[in-house]
């Protein structure tokens, strides 16, 4: 999926369209570790289930640590 | 190159002594001269030139400077020609925020007086344009677009952008619409030209509509995700993003400051050339702003194209695409051929759709860092959808940041190799012509950023031209990128394609 798609898949689990509170948001990490107040999963849906799927990526950063070498 | 343009010339005309972002700028150098002409007075009904207002202001930049060169026309009935469209548009197309109707007027008899004098100090001097409302310029509030800054204190200096056109003579008609914060691409409540019932792309929205329209002949714009190509393309205009750190963004309202990058909009290749030409000044104002010395943009256009080597993807610029689009970019495929191109498919680098969500991690991010004071001040004034991307941009932490940032950098490793194989890349510019307004609303119709936004994400230089018209009417753009610091290739490209297609000069009928 391309960026363009990604956002607005995201949008459109926002439900109902998310009026920001930032005192609530979940900006730190350890909110974010005790599963904070992040509208429609978004967490869970995009740094785990798609965004974060890289594993062609973490063989090439390893990769070229090693060239690097 | 010819010099016919002084520092002291400049200077002495008052227009760019205050400008603290051009300290140090040889003006000479930088405004790419033309040929220097005797005094002489302009003639009033000259041959040679159109008569209607109406085609006066669909000029292009290039031919408007050679009849202003020979006094052939006047800079105050190009300022005219535009204003009386505005007067008679604008209600409908909605482009501008703010019009200076008098103040342009002054400037444009100030040029009008000084060109009969001594010539024009640049292929700007005298032409009108329109700067997006993300641009400070001095006494004037800039808005980004949004009710967060309607009470905004006005600009104590002009943006780095705004000077250099100032300084090169050209006339700001006024500010032009953006999508609020340059967060989008819808630019409400601005109207395509093409069909008033849509949108006409963004964020730079008000700009590219304001061409079409015929209401100014060039104008500046910004482009994170795509807000210089998607407009362009959508309105049937030209817009390049330049390589990330060629165009300084001193005086731009950011959003994300790794990705964005400042650029000129206009009719023609050509003009976007002579605009970059002045736009990519020297300037310390900005962190960002690459040392790497700006050629003459306009150099060689003209050159044969015979021998580049363009490659076409196989995957993920095309993915998505609407039929009838995806049919007129690959008709430019024999075009290019027939001029000597050799065109071949392209493979997409192994992180690309890793990119896509890097792009899209970063692009959350740094807007929510960049808004921090206005989001805890005033949140509610935001309207939804930019409310529902803060929101977005809220779970990250600093840890997937810096994943994004690394698969970024292998991304660009992966695409100069590209580069090394291949001169440019064609894609469509956008997945589809331009939406309904209703659409939206309803969606933030964020697809289109889709094939953009991957040039925002590895800093490549990208351009819009267009590429045709659907049977609906509806313009479509043509996406030509390079790599880093290749405008003139670029440009050159694209110009090979503009002239033999003339798509360009297709005018909305609004009247």
């Amino acid at each position: 999926m391309l960026a363009g798609d990604l956002i607005k898949h995201a949008l459109s689990r926002l439900d109902p369209l998310a009026t920001l509170d930032l005192d609530s948001a979940p900006i730190s990490a350890s909110d974010f570790d005790q599963g904070g107040t992040d509208p429609g999963n978004i967490v869970e849906f995009l740094a785990f289930d798609i965004a974060f799927d890289v594993e062609p990526a973490t063989g090439l950063f390893l990769a070229a640590e090693t060239e690097d070498d | 190159m010819t010099k016919a343009v002084e520092r002291r010339d400049v200077l002495r005309s008052g227009v760019a002594g205050a400008g603290m972002w051009l300290a140090g700028l040889r003006v000479g150098d930088l405004v790419k001269a033309v040929p220097p002409v005797a005094a002489k007075p302009f003639e009033t009904g000259a041959k040679s030139r159109p008569d209607a207002d109406d085609d006066l202001a669909y000029l292009t930049i290039a031919d408007a400077a050679e009849l202003i060169r020979k006094r052939r026309l006047s800079p105050v009935e190009l300022v005219d020609a535009c204003l009386s469209r505005i007067d008679r548009h604008d209600e409908t197309i909605q482009a501008w925020i703010t019009v200076f109707p008098e103040k342009a007027r002054a400037e444009a008899k100030a040029a009008a007086d000084e060109i009969a004098r001594r010539g024009p100090r640049s292929s700007l001097h005298g032409i009108p344009i329109g700067h997006k409302d993300l641009y400070d310029m001095k006494g004037v509030r800039t808005t980004a677009g949004s009710k967060v800054r309607a009470d905004a204190p006005r600009a104590k200096r002009d943006s780095a952008v705004v000077a250099a056109l100032r300084a090169a003579g050209a006339i700001a008609l006024g500010k032009t619409n953006t999508h609020e914060f340059a967060y989008g691409v819808r630019t409400p409540p601005t109207s395509n030209p093409w069909d008033t019932s849509r949108i006409p792309g963004g964020s730079s929205g008000g700009t590219a509509a304001a061409l079409a329209a015929g209401m100014c002949l060039g104008g500046s714009g910004s482009d994170t995700g795509g807000s210089i190509r998607i407009p362009s393309s959508l309105c049937n205009t030209v817009g390049i993003k330049p390589t990330f750190g060629r165009v300084s963004k001193a005086g731009l309202v950011p959003l994300a400051w790794s990705l964005d990058h400042a650029g000129p909009l206009a009719r023609s290749v050509e003009d976007c050339a002579l605009m970059l030409n002045v736009m990519a000044i020297p300037d310390w104002g900005d962190p960002t702003k690459a040392s790497v010395p700006a050629p003459d943009f306009t150099a060689g256009l003209r050159r044969s194209v015979r021998g580049l080597v363009v490659g076409v993807p196989k995957s993920v610029f095309f993915d998505g695409v609407d039929p009838a689009t995806e049919r007129l970019v690959r008709k430019a495929i024999p075009v290019l051929e027939s001029a000597g191109v050799k065109v071949k498919p392209l493979e997409m680098p192994s992180t690309q759709q890793a990119a896509a969500t890097a792009y899209l991690v970063i692009q959350l991010t740094e807007p929510l860092a960049a808004h921090e004071h206005y989001l805890r001040q005033r949140p509610h004034d935001y309207q939804s959808q930019t409310q529902a991307l803060f929101a977005l941009g809220t779970p990250w932490t600093g840890q997937h940041y810096m994943r994004a940032q690394r698969i970024r950098a292998i991304n660009i490793h992966q695409w100069m190799k590209i580069f090394d194989d291949v001169d440019a890349v064609l894609t469509p510019t956008t997945p589809r012509p331009a939406p309904a307004k209703e659409e939206g609303e309803a969606t933030g119709v964020f697809d289109l950023v889709n094939y953009t936004s991957l040039f925002d994400f590895n800093g490549c230089p990208s351009i819009s031209v267009p590429a045709g018209l659907t049977k609906e009417g509806l313009p479509v753009g043509l996406m030509l990128s390079a790599g880093p610091f290749k405008e003139s290739l670029l440009l050159r490209l694209a110009y090979a394609y503009q002239e033999e297609t003339r798509f360009n000069r297709r005018r909305p009928q609004l009247d």
